[in-house]
């Protein structure tokens, strides 16, 4: 059984991050879940909190056409499921039915996952550039306003980070050392990032773009590339799909393009809040 | 996203395959390094450090560490000329502490939520009106009256805004009703005078008014201390005109 090393630098780089991760997020744990977050977790198990949500029906007609026939939450899994796969919802599910729905209960999975993808920054920086590039960017991870934000929110935000980059570092280890298990554990991890989220295949084809390109080097058999091909043309048709059903269409949302952000950038710093 | 994104890749396995020797590929690295860290850099990872407000950038929130570690990666490099090295490093420190405090005490405004419905326990309120600013699916102030086991009671608690539509559906519900209470948290008066001439009509007036600074946690104090207003409750007892 070969032993794990690790190195008395990482041991402190890892132990500090932690730390700093801790003692900011810790505080957070027991927050108020806003709406996403109770959406996400309650959406395969509350049909009896249904009745408040859906006493607006009339109002939802006239923004959700595509809603407008027989809307309850129990059905509107369809509606969510062209947003994101299910896998987070039932997750939730499973560990609402365990650990309860207290607020501490639903945010500690993200704040995991959090610490995960500090850490795992942190090797993936390593690997591919140096120790210090790796715990500059694992320690401004720590920091960064977005991902504290995120790390204590029951929403598949933290979860998609994770498995990106978790994905990532198997990835790169592939190229570098060219050892089939890490080729099968990347195998894994996309499987997985699928079921979390549909821009995971935007990055599995980027990642069979640099197999194709290494494929000789890396020993990788064309039934790779089929499946790969095969499940990128049933994303592009699900998505094709959600586009003629007007599925992406909600109008309250805000603009996600560079002109609105540029927009947000003139309100700084005076609205940060509402 | 995606563009910046795959740069990072051509110039991550480039770096990888060590093609040190070839100097055209020694620039494409470099350009792709460049390309990727500047635009991230000012349009992206600056604007979702400082402002926590971009909810929609959740979208592209799991590329966030790669913008990070390429930046790492330029900053590392630019460390070598001593310098740049004080001057980046503090830019950098104040960025990072400056939006881990305003993340940490922005986000504690979600326990207004839970106040206005432990509030409107404890008065008892009944009948209030549900109308919250969205409208569709459980939101917060729904599930904590579930959760507090108040469902019977609606409860009216407005955002900053409300719009037409929502004025709408609160004047059909103020109709079927004698007595009320409208609860709203906001910082901002304005909004509050608003609130009030659109409640004092010929058909309802106010009997009494009250207001309760919302304590949001442990950084009340801090928020404060750092010249930031306190969301208040605004409670509004409001009578049907016969």
């Amino acid at each position: 059984m070969p032993k794990l090393h690790i190195s008395k630098n990482t041991f402190f780089h890892g132990s500090l991050l932690i730390i700093f991760y801790l003692i900011i997020r810790l505080p957070l744990i027991n927050g108020g879940l806003w709406h996403d977050e109770i959406y996400n977790t309650s959406i395969y198990l509350a049909p009896d909190k249904s009745e408040i949500a859906i006493e607006r029906e009339d109002a939802i007609s006239s923004e959700y056409p595509w809603l407008a026939e027989n809307f309850n939450r129990s059905s509107d899994w369809k509606r969510q499921i062209s947003l994101h796969p299910p896998f987070i919802s039932i997750f939730y599910a499973v560990w609402i039915k365990i650990f309860g729905d207290s607020e501490i209960s639903l945010h500690i999975p993200p704040i995991i996952a959090g610490i995960l993808t500090v850490i795992v920054l942190y090797l993936l920086g390593t690997l591919i550039f140096d120790k210090n590039v790796g715990f500059l960017a694992a320690l401004a991870l720590t920091f960064s306003a977005p991902h504290i934000t995120y790390s204590a929110m029951a929403v598949p935000a933290m979860f998609e980070m994770c498995i990106f980059l978790i994905s990532l570092y198997f990835f790169f280890k592939f190229m570098l050392v060219e050892d089939r298990k890490y080729f099968n554990l990347l195998l894994l991890c996309n499987a997985m990032g699928i079921l979390i989220y549909y821009h995971y295949f935007v990055y599995i084809i980027m990642q069979t773009a640099v197999f194709w390109f290494s494929k000789q080097r890396l020993k990788i058999t064309m039934s790779y590339f089929a499946v790969a091909l095969l499940s990128l043309f049933s994303f592009f048709w699900f998505v094709l799909y959600n586009y003629q059903q007007n599925k992406y269409l909600l109008g309250h949302w805000q603009l996600n393009d560079i002109k609105t952000t540029l927009k947000n950038i003139t309100y700084l710093p005076i609205t940060f809040s509402n | 996203m995606y563009i910046l994104f795959f740069l990072f890749l051509i110039g991550a396995v480039l770096i990888l395959t060590n093609f040190k020797k070839n100097r055209t590929i020694l620039w494409l690295i470099r350009l792709c390094l460049i390309l990727s860290l500047l635009l991230p850099f000012f349009l992206y990872f600056l604007i979702s450090l400082l402002n926590i407000k971009l909810g929609t950038e959740r979208n592209f929130f799991y590329l966030l560490p790669i913008y990070l570690l390429i930046a790492s990666y330029g900053l590392n490099k630019m460390f070598a000329r001593k310098i740049y090295c004080s001057i980046i490093s503090v830019i950098l420190l104040f960025l990072l502490l400056y939006s881990g405090i305003y993340a940490i005490i922005y986000w504690r405004i979600v326990n207004e939520q839970r106040f206005v419905v432990k509030y409107a326990e404890k008065m008892n309120f009944n009948p209030v009106i549900l109308c919250t600013k969205h409208i569709i699916g459980i939101w917060p102030s729904e599930y904590y009256a579930i959760k507090y086991g108040i469902q019977k009671k609606t409860i009216l608690v407005t955002g900053d805004c409300m719009s037409e539509k929502q004025k709408t559906l609160l004047l059909e519900e103020m109709e079927k009703v004698r007595m009320f209470a409208l609860l709203q948290t906001t910082k901002n008066s304005m909004l509050v005078n608003e609130n009030r001439l659109f409640l004092n009509t010929n058909k309802f007036s106010i009997l009494k008014e009250e207001a309760h600074e919302i304590k949001a946690g442990p950084f009340q104090a801090f928020r404060r201390a750092l010249g930031f207003k306190p969301h208040t409750l605004y409670v509004f007892f409001i009578k049907k005109n016969p």
